[in-house]
């Protein structure tokens, strides 16, 4: 890895050099004299032989790569006494390979090596993704400013002039290590964020599946059933189902509980899970008004970690074409008769479920003629800012769902499109809910 | 959003809201809002005439205020609401727990009282 000295160099040009490097290595005044009565190979050995003094732990790994084995030994002996692992190399090339299998902390490069300029190193290193975090700290033999500026330029950190100075050696190196460290702390939590993200993202995952699997499957007879769900984020509060009471009472319904998110869905899948299995105490699923007014027992916001949920729920007596509907804050379901141009909505005035304690709910009827088109759909499928910073309306949603074909089955994802359209972005900033059921 | 005081008198506080009540601009002022309410046992008037959009965080701030104010037997009241939030507002039954006015008079002699 070390080259052999260059025979025939004169060290004395270096005598400047070392008078810096040994003041900088600690070494006692005695010991710095001998050292200069001696020849330059013998001064390199005693220092590589004296015993350290106060050793500090390692606490970074530098490559140091100068061509010159002098100057190169002579650094590399005072910056391990300031506690780093130093390896060292004389060649461009090798030093590039050396650098690629070890877990370096900063690279002193010299800025002229015989075969590899510094511009050349820092592109290939700038440009390697196992290379380019490691900061590069070039050492400069000659006032080669134009070069320097280039190699800055380029990425490299900093530089250091040789002769050195002790006190700026020690501190550049320092700092450039310190950098390189919190950049690899900040990697290392940016990793464990990564990595977390992903594992909250597959659980996530996972509960949006747990709540898709709850939704209902779309009906073929003796109605036409279909619906689309679209949450705003990973999870949303909005969940709906329809199934049948008994052979002559079909309910359906669709709850949208306040803001988005885990807290919500938590929540929404609470009270499908109620609603699907009929399970509130002392009320008549068949009666609409019994269903809110039990829920709004059941589910105090308070309870809810201050949480509330709008409600339509409808029930549809096949024997009688008759469907008996109430609201709980909620928009009002739209029914288009056939050939009408005009929906009638269904809704009935009433306190968000879990809003109020005793809060009076009401239910009311209307007759379903045959060929009708019901949608029942959350305040996300139009409340929707336009370009313009006006909101669009219920009427206008109606519009859409007015302008579907009759004569073709209803096509959901015509809507959504114009939906989307609207909002002038593929994401859905609100949770989107919509059933459709053609009678 | 904004929330802006207007009257901080012995007996009610007169605030204004302006802006939309989505999460977004809940966000901002909920704080400042449930503090305004937890501070002093005073019937609250809102003037929400500049209030152009009411989601469910919004109608959350109310019916907690409402609900805090009536353990104290102390009302919220509601001032000037649009036509799209008071919409919203009947939908939900809250003329049935907040007092909802469109005249200032009558709301300041409520707020009084």
């Amino acid at each position: 890895m070390d080259a052999e000295p260059q025979r025939g160099r004169s060290l004395a040009p270096k005598r400047a050099y070392l008078d810096k490097a040994f003041a900088f290595s600690g070494a006692d005044v005695s010991s710095t004299q001998r050292i200069r009565s001696a020849v330059g190979r013998q001064v390199f050995e005693y220092v590589l032989e004296k015993p350290h003094g106060n050793k500090l732990p390692p606490h970074g790994k530098i490559l140091l790569v100068d061509h010159d084995r002098l100057s190169r030994e002579i650094l590399a002996r005072n910056i391990r006494r300031e506690g780093y692992l130093v390896e060292i190399e004389d060649n461009g090339a090798k030093a590039l390979s050396l650098l690629s299998s070890g877990n370096f902390d900063l690279a002193l490069w010299e800025l002229q090596l015989p075969d590899l300029n510094g511009l050349e190193m820092l592109t290939r290193i700038r440009t390697d993704p196992r290379l380019q975090h490691i900061p590069v700290v070039l050492l400069s033999e000659r006032q080669d400013w134009d070069m320097l500026i280039r190699c800055i330029e380029a990425g490299a950190d900093d530089y250091l002039p040789k002769p050195f100075n002790p006190a700026l050696l020690k501190a550049r190196i320092r700092a450039s290590i310190e950098r390189k460290l919190l950049r690899d702390r900040e990697q290392s939590l940016l990793s464990q964020l990564k990595a977390h993200q992903e594992r909250i993202g597959v659980e996530l995952a996972d509960a949006t599946s747990y709540l898709l699997s709850l939704l209902p499957r779309p009906l073929t007879e003796p109605f036409v059933t279909d619906w689309r769900f679209i949450p705003s984020g990973e999870l949303g509060g909005d969940s709906f189902g329809y199934h049948w009471l008994d052979r002559d009472h079909f309910a359906l319904y669709l709850l949208d509980v306040c803001g988005h998110g885990v807290g919500a869905a938590l929540l929404s899948v609470t009270a499908l899970n109620v609603l699907r299995s009929s399970a509130l105490k002392g009320a008549d699923f068949r009666q609409p008004s019994e269903v809110l007014g039990a829920a709004n027992d059941a589910f105090p916001m308070e309870q809810q970690n201050n949480r509330y949920f709008a409600l339509w729920y409808g029930v549809y007596q096949r024997s009688t074409r008759t469907l008996t509907y109430s609201s709980a804050g909620h928009p009002p379901a739209l029914l288009f008769a056939p050939g009408s141009i005009c929906p009638q909505k269904l809704a009935t005035p009433g306190m968000v479920i879990g809003g109020w304690p005793n809060s009076p709910y009401r239910s009311q009827s209307c007759e379903i003629p045959a060929g009708s088109r019901l949608f029942l759909f959350c305040d996300g499928a139009y409340e929707i800012t336009l370009a313009d910073g006006r909101v669009f309306s219920l009427d206008e949603f109606a519009s859409i769902l007015l302008d579907l074909p009759a004569e073709r089955p209803i096509d959901l994802d015509v809507v959504i499109g114009r939906i989307r359209q609207l909002r002038g972005a593929p994401e859905i900033e609100d949770d989107l809910s919509i059933i459709s059921v053609q009678f | 959003m904004e929330l802006k005081v207007i009257k901080d008198d012995a007996t009610y506080i007169h605030v204004a809201l302006i802006g939309k009540m989505d999460v977004a601009g809940v966000q901002e002022i909920e704080g400042k809002f449930i503090s305004l309410i937890a501070a002093s046992k005073r019937n609250l008037l809102v003037d929400i005439s500049e209030v152009s959009f009411m989601g469910s965080m919004g109608l959350r701030v109310f019916l907690t205020a409402a609900k805090s104010l009536s353990w104290s037997k102390k009302s919220l009241i509601l001032l000037h609401p649009q036509p799209m939030v008071d919409e919203v507002l009947e939908a939900s039954s809250f003329h049935d727990v907040v007092v909802i006015e469109h005249n200032l008079e009558a709301a300041l002699l409520k707020a009084k009282s």
